[in-house]
């Protein structure tokens, strides 16, 4: 079925031209060979697999952080040197080049801080290596969160996580952006916070337009 | 029917396209050449149609599975029908958006939901009219004018209510929940394939709308292109020429942009082209109005759609008085009554000024500025970013060249060191006095014994080979031997490595060169698809000008003159409605009644005229008249009503730029169509935000020339780079007049600023550049001879302070940048070459006003923000002049700007030191010995020298020599870093002039603070 999804649909339209000239009609048998089997195919839906998420893990100030791989683009190891923004907030670290696209960085830590209303300064050390990131969002909104350090992916079913985000290391966070705690997952016995990366990337690109508006 | 987000996804996916294929095929259809292709596109549309009801019953989406049923019945019996006439089916298109509105709110409520009670109702109004298909033999449209063939030709509200249905059965809104965290929740919830919990919050179905965005920029990139070829129509038409052709032409268009513009889910625009179309078939018909006094109905026309064009850039539906004043010229066009026509038109486009809708400054990604070529303007967004990209990857391959080619110096440094420590090994064991072998001369001795190798070729390192060779005792090899033999072999691989990575980076050189040349030749095409010629505007202006004239009772010819001068599209689309107002006034104000050109000596009938042409990287637009120029009285002692304006003149203020502020006018009243002086100050605000400027370059009672000012391309410009507390940053070339590397700047005080005030702490520095010489180079923007009229001083502030960037003292090179006859100095660290660079913009949620965009260094591949110095100095003359905002946020850069210079001939060292420097926020700058430290120090003087003692070429101890001998490196601090121990050596180098003596290894900490204290102690100047 995803073979089928991701090959060139009979009656998609055709502005690249890559099809040729092949009239509709011609086209129209094979269009309905695929949609009998597609809807053949959507009565037996495996929805096992699905809901068995991958967490990426990373560590700030010490502490353990999970994201959905999913939610993820990619895990930058080595960060490319960025440029600082005039008048941005101190979680903004500035940009980057990244292949063709533009990448906003932002330090994770500082912008947790500032979501928990803890705002301070802070100086950038422009000379020193900027370390790991998570890119998050789409081609021409890009956002990578700085991170200490990238670890490995792990699995584990819901099940196994307390969704209350009770843990008092986590109070201090807008509960909106814990999606889940592993309790007692880290070796010293703490808890290991999985965060909403998709919730915050679509809060720090509302904060930044805000931002923007007043600069 | 709950279905897994998966599942649905591929069920909307599905539905989706089949809506896309049964609009598609029925705009075909009706579009088909003959009644054999017709019927096949109906029949094709059919079938689909079929397939999209089959799908909807399996999920059990009733009303859609009957809406796509009657779709299809609809289509089966318009396929049957063999009249050669076009034959629409009522209702088809409406009911594709239908489903499309239906189809986004499952979408959003994330199930298939079932439509309420008005949706039912919709869709058995939809099945009705849907039932006539087959029963008409002939379009209403065409046969009396009376009816029309989709459901637009009813009225708005009516149209709406027919196609309104109610989705509150989906889920009631809840704003307050909907906030962004829910949504992102929402999204991940999802993604792990969770159930959802009850009915998420549903949105109104206006606010929906799922026809793909770039339909929608693929329509009016096409109607862009196709009210040009309007306009030239209309104006053949009314010029006379080709009637015969235009009108069928002209109707032809309007069809195409009804149908496209219904498609993409603009009916009201479409319905501006029912209009308009109907015009023009009445036009076609028998007993016809009058060709002239279809001049400005058509001419007004021309305006309605762009107003429609405008609104759906937006994505809005324009402003419902531009369609009843659409029916309303339709009417008046057609009507009996010869002597209402005239009056009712010039009412209307009286009305028409208060109606122009803003075109946004951001675009929402539309970009229709594709004329000419049927290319899509953000495919050549991406061509040009990705040639961009090209271009930085062949900057970063020229810098990696240039390391490896500096790695093979420091290979052939090491070789030749290593050549000389082996001679001297090799050497001392085939001396005859210390040969244990007892062997004889060191060269040229006995041929080696044995298998040993013959060596043809001669180098140092083959020589030494041979030597190891002949000094080996082969009676009696030893471990040594062995080992002095092997040691050899490795110096003469190493040879030959070497050459081979010299030949190797030379073919590179030339594969560079190459791809260069290459890389710049795409990029000058890209740039140039960018690029459309000034007479795409010229038909449109032609019309203004020709209905215009005569509704104000003026006789006037147009003319243009550098047609063929090109700029780029976004541009050329910007300036499209400055051009067009200033025209309109030039033709309103400028030209004189016939009667008054005849008292004042002057032809009956005025003249405007459009003159483009090129300076440097600029192009300049000028809009002139022969008519009785700017009322210079009148614009300072009449206002419409500005405050300020009356201010102005009890200050005595005459300037002709005042012309361009709101509300000021030269007109002594104001009048319908023109005279209110917001027209103008829209023009200024218009060519602004196109980085152009403009100006009153003529006025008298000949007549008047506005010129307009403006980049060619927003997207390649050329640039200087400035230094900005360790920042690199880049300005546009053409805004700036003069450079400087070195200037006097002196703080200032203004008398009438008290000190000390808390308010005074958000204001910038002020500093007097005096009377610079010797500019580096001036700009070609026309401007005077800097230092001839400047005895009182520049006003100049820094740049640092401006961004928000701490530096430890105040930058001593400045550009100065000219504004009108104002000039202004910012001051920066270091002003650095000229390039061209291409420019992208910053992603809408980073803008800054003062920050056009950003280029892509070659040199490294970083980014460097390109700053609208022009803006930064309007807002410093203005005395706009505070502080950053927020300025506890902004991240603190402490940077030291002068270098610290590290000379150690050793590779690893050099890096060591440099990373510990440059992690302390020093500025570094590398030599590789004595001579290279003495080549940087000729260009620019460091602060801290840290150095090494032994390094070929010239050594440590030699360049402080040659330092003390030269007065202009007192003030330089040096620290020797060094692994040579020995209180003579550390005597020797204080005397010469060493402030610091470190021994390696040396601990990155003690390094650190020597060099700072240094640094701090050095005479810098």
């Amino acid at each position: 079925m995803d073979q089928f999804m991701q090959s060139a649909d009979p009656l998609r339209p055709d502005p690249t031209g890559e099809m040729g000239d092949i009239p509709v009609p011609q086209r129209l048998p094979e269009f309905e060979r695929q949609l009998q089997e597609r809807l053949a195919g959507l009565g037996h839906e495996d929805h096992t697999m699905a809901r068995i998420p991958e967490r990426l893990r990373f560590w700030i100030d010490g502490a353990q952080y999970m994201g959905a791989l999913n939610a993820m683009r990619e895990a930058l190891l080595n960060v490319p040197r960025f440029t600082p923004l005039p008048f941005s907030p101190t979680w903004l670290m500035g940009l980057f080049p990244l292949r063709t696209d533009l990448v906003t960085l932002v330090d994770l830590r500082l912008l947790l801080d500032s979501l928990e209303g803890q705002e301070r300064e802070y100086e950038h050390d422009l000379a020193a290596d900027v370390g790991q990131a998570l890119l998050v969002g789409e081609p021409g909104r890009l956002v990578a969160f700085r991170v200490d350090r990238i670890g490995e992916i792990s699995t584990a079913p819901n099940e196994e996580m307390d969704t209350s985000a009770s843990d008092s290391d986590v109070k201090r966070l807008a509960s909106s952006y814990v999606e889940r705690i592993y309790h007692g997952a880290n070796s010293d016995g703490g808890g290991i916070i999985a965060l909403n990366l998709t919730s915050l990337y679509v809060d720090v690109l509302e904060k930044l337009e805000v931002w923007a508006r007043d600069v | 029917m709950s279905e897994s987000p998966s599942v649905l996804e591929r069920f909307l996916d599905e539905v989706t396209l089949l809506i896309s294929a049964i609009d598609q095929g029925v705009t075909d259809a009706e579009y088909a050449g003959d009644v054999v292709e017709r019927r096949a596109r109906y029949a094709e549309t059919c079938r689909v149609s079929d397939a999209l009801a089959r799908l909807a019953e399996a999920f059990e989406a009733a009303d859609i599975a009957a809406l796509a049923q009657a779709v299809a019945t609809a289509t089966s019996r318009a396929a049957e029908v063999s009249d050669t006439s076009p034959i629409p089916i009522i209702g088809a298109h409406d009911a594709t958006i239908y489903l499309r509105r239906r189809l986004a709110d499952m979408r959003r409520a994330g199930a298939v939901a079932q439509g309420g009670q008005q949706a039912a109702d919709a869709v058995g109004r939809l099945i009705e009219a849907l039932s006539l298909a087959g029963s008409l033999s002939q379009p209403a449209a065409a046969s009396d004018g009376e009816g029309y063939d989709q459901l637009s030709d009813l009225d708005p509200e009516e149209r709406d209510l027919f196609l309104t249905f109610d989705s509150v059965e989906l889920g009631a809104r809840n704003a307050d929940q909907d906030t962004a965290a829910l949504r992102a929740a929402r999204v991940a919830i999802g993604s792990e394939g969770e159930p959802t919990s009850g009915a998420p919050p549903s949105a109104v179905a206006d606010d929906i709308d799922i026809i793909p965005l770039e339909m929608k920029r693929l329509f009016l990139a096409e109607t862009e292109t196709d009210l040009q070829e309007l306009s030239q129509h209309i104006a053949a038409f009314v010029g006379g020429r080709g009637t015969q052709s235009s009108l069928p032409a002209m109707a032809g268009i309007a069809h195409k942009i009804k149908g496209s513009a219904a498609t993409v889910g603009f009916p009201d625009f479409s319905r501006v082209a029912v209009f308009f179309e109907r015009l023009v078939l009445a036009l076609q018909s028998e007993g016809a109005v009058p060709r002239d006094r279809m001049s400005a109905t058509l001419g007004r026309f021309i305006e309605l759609f762009d107003a429609c064009v405008v609104a759906a850039e937006n994505l809005n539906s324009p402003d419902p008085a531009i369609v009843s004043e659409a029916q309303r010229l339709f009417e008046l066009a057609t009507s009996k009554d010869d002597g209402a026509m005239s009056a009712d038109a010039v009412a209307l486009m009286a009305s028409a000024r208060s109606r122009r809708s803003p075109r946004s400054s951001v675009a929402l990604g539309i970009d229709p500025a594709a004329s000419g070529m049927k290319v899509d303007a953000g495919r050549l967004e991406d061509l040009w970013i990705h040639v961009g990209a090209l271009a930085i990857n062949r900057g970063a391959l020229a810098n990696a060249h240039a390391r490896v080619t500096q790695a093979s110096h420091e290979l052939e440094s090491a070789l030749e060191r290593l050549q000389h420590k082996s001679a001297l090994i090799v050497d001392g064991t085939t001396d005859p006095g210390r040969n244990r072998w007892g062997i004889g001369g060191s060269r040229g001795g006995a041929a080696p014994p044995g298998d040993a190798p013959r060596y043809t070729d001669s180098s140092p390192g083959i020589d030494l080979l041979r030597d190891a060779w002949q000094a080996a005792d082969f009676e009696q090899v030893t471990d040594r031997d062995s080992a002095l033999v092997a040691l050899s072999e490795v110096v003469a691989d190493l040879e030959t490595h070497g050459a081979a990575l010299s030949t190797a980076l030379m073919k590179m050189a030339q594969l560079i060169e190459t791809q260069e040349a290459s890389i710049a030749h795409i990029q000058q095409d890209a740039t140039r698809l960018r690029l459309a010629p000034l007479k795409d505007l010229a038909p449109r202006l032609e019309v203004l000008v020709n209905w215009l004239a005569p509704a104000v009772g003026k006789q006037v010819t147009f003319s243009i003159a550098g047609e063929m001068t090109e700029i780029d599209r976004r541009l050329l689309r910007g300036l499209t409605e400055p051009l067009n107002q200033l025209v309109r006034n030039a033709v309103v104000h400028g030209i004189e009644s016939p009667e008054d050109r005849t008292a004042a000596g002057k032809p009956m009938t005025g003249s405007v005229w459009v003159r483009a042409y090129y300076v440097a990287s600029d192009v300049v637009i000028e809009v002139g008249d022969d008519g009785r120029g700017v009322d210079e009285q009148a614009l300072t002692g009449f206002s419409t009503g500005g405050e300020a304006l009356e201010s102005a003149v009890r200050e005595n203020v005459r300037d002709l730029h005042r012309i361009f502020d709101h509300g000021v006018t030269s007109m002594r009243r104001a009048g319908a169509l023109a005279g209110s002086g917001i027209g103008l100050s829209e023009v200024e605000t218009r060519v602004r935000e196109v980085k152009g400027e403009i100006e009153i370059a003529e006025t008298s009672a000949q007549g008047t020339v506005f010129r307009i000012r403006a980049p060619m391309t927003l997207t390649a410009v050329q640039s200087v780079a400035l230094e900005i507390g360790g920042q690199t940053f880049a300005a546009p070339l053409g805004a700036i007049m003069a450079t400087f590397d070195h200037v006097d700047a002196q703080p200032r005080m203004p008398p009438s600023r008290p000190a000390e005030t808390s308010e005074d702490a958000r204001l910038l520095t002020e500093y007097v550049l005096n009377s610079p010489e010797s500019p580096l180079r001036n700009s070609d923007t026309g401007g005077d001879d800097l230092a001839s009229n400047d005895q009182e001083g520049i006003p100049a502030y820094s740049l640092a302070e401006r961004l928000g960037i701490s530096v430890p003292e105040t930058p001593t090179a400045a550009i100065v940048v000219a504004r009108g006859k104002n000039r202004i100095g910012l001051l920066v660290d270091r002003v650095g070459p000229i390039s061209e660079t291409m420019v992208r913009p910053l992603p809408p949620f980073l803008r800054r006003r003062l920050i056009r965009g950003v280029t892509i260094r070659a040199e490294d591949g970083a980014i460097a923000l390109l700053l609208d110095v022009a803006t930064i100095a309007d807002q410093l003359l203005a005395g706009i002049v505070s502080a950053p905002p927020l300025a506890p946020a902004q991240p603190q850069r402490k940077v030291h700007a002068a270098p610290v210079l590290i000379v150690d001939d050793s590779i690893t060292i050099r890096r060591a030191v440099d990373q510990a420097l440059r992690q302390a926020g020093f500025t570094t700058a590398l030599a590789r010995d004595g001579i290279e430290a003495l080549e940087f120090m000729g260009a620019e003087l460091p602060r801290v020298i840290v150095l090494d003692l032994e390094m070929p070429r010239l050594g440590g101890i030699e360049l402080l020599r040659a330092m003390r001998d030269e007065p202009r490196y007192t003030g330089v601090r040096v620290a020797v870093l060094t692994s040579e121990a020995g209180s003579t050596r550390e005597q020797q180098a204080r005397e010469l002039g060493a402030d610091a003596y470190l021994l390696k290894p040396c601990s990155q900490d003690k390094l650190v603070a020597v060099v700072r204290r240094l640094y701090a102690n050095s005479e810098y100047s």
